[in-house]
């Protein structure tokens, strides 16, 4: 217990801090007061959000549903982030969320492949459909425009991610999660390509690529021959042309 | 690096300076036009994603290319061996085509075709040491490393990348690392290649690229020769294990084992002293890694508090430092205490904020919760809200 009350009074500590270094509140990007403040911001909500473990696991307050800890850290993180105009807690927000949702964002394999895929990939898709949606409110509605950035690059990966592990993960009908693939990362692509947002363009690309992939392998898939790559490669040289094109396209706007 | 390419990048150098300088108020409009005229780029330098984009896709061709072939010819090591020396010969002389081409050098390509070429190239002669001349493996791992240690080093001082000049290093400490006296040798080429490379920081007649490589050298060498002295790899004989298959290990003395505790301290400290001395970022953000890996390894031997103590009591004191550094730079005359300043030094602070996400992201983030299961008997579990990571 002596650590936790250590724990508590170091977060108390640390959010007393920012709360008197804060610049009031506005909707829109406020400059950080000094050099510390967004460390210490971090480390306040981090010491709560193992404190609030900890209690949880002391205590079993929500008992078999212990994961809905993650929702309460998310949502405390998600008003943190917009209470303090913090980009890098509205980033740890959305992939506390989507950690409480079984989804773990990150580059390592198997996060949308592995325990009950289907299930995964619908909160994936959820999730990322939900984040794509606040990043155009942001802007649209001039509230935190400067968050659109981390909530569509979050939404876009767990969006893309879900259908492209959908595409290659599914055995019968990954022709349909290619088709559902390539109408959205058509749609990110062409958005992208209007609003000059060279990122979600580049995620866009890449999904394309990786579920056409499947396209090109799968009648091919009991045979030794190096067809498949061959055509693997000139899709990228497709690719490629298109790329340079539309980045032509986009400096000459 | 070609004369025209050292051109273009000098040039494009003088333009982004002049970016950075508009960015903060320090010129206006106009002179920053006028630097754009004067300094002239031909070349055609698109954002970092559609570098990195552009490097993927060359990268996804060239290797859907190889394996064509490669599962085309069967998979006879003779063949892939000709295989990759051909390869390597293609991507090097595509890199050296795309880099004399203003609109193709700066888009991502040269750098994923120098950096497969290199590869493949490494690849063909490792085949052709294990297969064709049947060398032993622990010979052909020594001829490899050197090799790689020379390619990346050439590749680097042609195409100008620091990223190459890193994997030289690599190779070249890993090579030291296998033969006897690997401490000595490792403290001895590291601080030698960081104090001749810190020499060539500011060479003018060097290109942009080139000086950047040189930073990474130091930095090599600064790592290389702490590792060595290290007692915690001094300990856990790190080093040693590079070495050759049935290679003797000795039991360190205690005398040197104390001298190695003593030196994990010093080159730390030395280290964040040469980086105040020098004003270098780099070298100063070294040495607080260093420090804090010290720190780590006197946890490590005396157990003062838990680990989550000691990390948290050197982070808040740097946090503490920080804002007392910044507090005093700001009152001081001119807002300058020895040509330290807490202004912003026409960095892209946006763009370094935006950096600073996903390595947050990625070490806080809690691991994803598992999926409920009927009949959960409430087991514990293993926590970790917002990177608190922790079993109970």
């Amino acid at each position: 217990m002596g650590h936790c009350r250590r724990d508590r009074l170091a977060a108390a500590a640390c959010l007393v801090w920012v709360i008197r270094r804060v610049a009031p509140f506005s909707w829109g990007e406020a400059r950080s007061p000094n050099v510390a403040f967004d460390y210490v911001l971090l480390l306040g909500l981090l010491l709560f959000a193992s404190d609030l473990a900890y209690v949880e696991v002391e205590f079993t307050l929500l008992g078999p549903k212990w994961p809905h800890h993650l929702l309460v850290v998310g949502v405390v993180y998600l008003l943190g982030a917009y209470l303090w105009d913090s980009r890098t807690i509205l980033g740890l927000a959305l992939t506390t969320l989507a950690a409480w949702r079984g989804v773990s964002i990150s580059l390592l394999p198997g996060s949308l492949w592995a325990g009950d895929a289907g299930n995964l990939r619908a909160n994936a898709l959820a999730l990322g459909a939900l984040y794509v949606a606040a990043a155009a409110l942001s802007v649209r509605l001039k509230r935190k425009a400067h968050f659109e950035e981390v909530f569509a690059n979050a939404g876009l990966l767990l969006l893309l991610g879900a259908l492209v592990a959908g595409v290659v993960d599914s055995e019968l009908n990954w022709g349909v999660w290619l088709a559902v693939l390539l109408v959205v990362a058509g749609l990110v692509m062409w958005l992208s390509f209007h609003l000059g947002r060279s990122l979600y363009f580049a995620q866009g690309v890449i999904a394309v690529y990786v579920g056409l992939l499947r396209l090109l392998f799968e009648p091919f898939y009991s045979q030794e021959t190096g067809l498949p790559f061959f055509l693997a490669a000139l899709l990228g040289l497709g690719v490629l042309a298109l790329i340079f094109a539309a980045h032509r396209r986009m400096r000459e706007r | 690096m070609r004369p025209d390419s050292v051109a273009w990048e000098r040039a494009a150098e003088v333009r982004e300076a002049a970016q950075g300088w508009r960015r903060v108020g320090a010129i206006d409009a106009p002179t920053e036009q006028a630097i754009r005229e004067a300094y002239p780029d031909p070349c055609l330098t698109p954002s970092a994603v559609w570098r990195a984009l552009t490097a993927c896709m060359v990268t996804a061709i060239m290797l859907c290319t190889f394996g064509a072939f490669s599962v085309g010819t069967g998979t006879n090591p003779a063949v892939l061996e000709i295989l990759c020396f051909l390869f390597a010969g293609a991507s090097l002389v595509a890199t050296e085509l795309l880099e004399a081409s203003p609109r193709g050098a700066r888009r991502g390509a040269a750098g994923a075709t120098s950096f497969w070429g290199i590869l493949f190239l490494l690849a063909g002669f490792s085949l052709f040491l294990l297969e064709t001349t049947r060398v032993r493996y622990d010979n052909a791992a020594d001829m490899v490393l050197i090799a790689s240690s020379l390619a990346w080093a050439v590749g680097s001082w042609r195409w100008g990348s620091p990223l190459f000049a890193a994997l030289s290093a690599i190779s070249l400490f890993l090579f030291l690392g296998r033969l006897p006296h690997e401490r000595v040798l490792w403290v001895l080429i590291g601080a030698a290649l960081a104090g001749l490379a810190a020499r060539r920081l500011d060479e003018v007649s060097w290109a942009p690229s080139h000086r950047r490589g040189a930073a990474i050298l130091v930095v090599a060498g600064i790592l290389a020769a702490y590792a060595a002295v290290n007692v915690y790899s001094f300990d856990e004989h790190l080093l040693e294990d590079l070495g050759r298959f049935g290679a003797a290990r000795v039991a360190p003395s205690p005398s040197l084992f104390v001298l190695s505790a003593l030196a994990t301290a010093v080159v730390a400290l030395a280290v964040l002293i040469w980086g105040v001395g020098s004003r270098r970022t780099f070298v100063l953000d070294i040495g607080i890694a260093l420090l804090a890996l010290s720190l780590v390894t006197l946890r490590h031997y005396a157990h003062l508090a838990p680990l989550w103590v000691v990390l948290t009591l050197a982070g808040a004191g740097l946090v503490l430092l920080a804002l007392a550094v910044e507090r005093m730079l700001r009152r001081a005359a001119g807002a300058e205490i020895a040509g330290f300043t807490a202004d912003p030094l026409f960095a892209d602070e946006r763009r370094q904020q935006a950096l600073q996400i996903v390595p947050v992201v990625a070490a806080f983030t809690a691991p994803a919760a598992v999926p409920e299961e009927k009949g959960f008997a409430g087991r514990g579990g293993r926590f970790g809200g917002g990177g608190a990571e922790e079993k109970f």
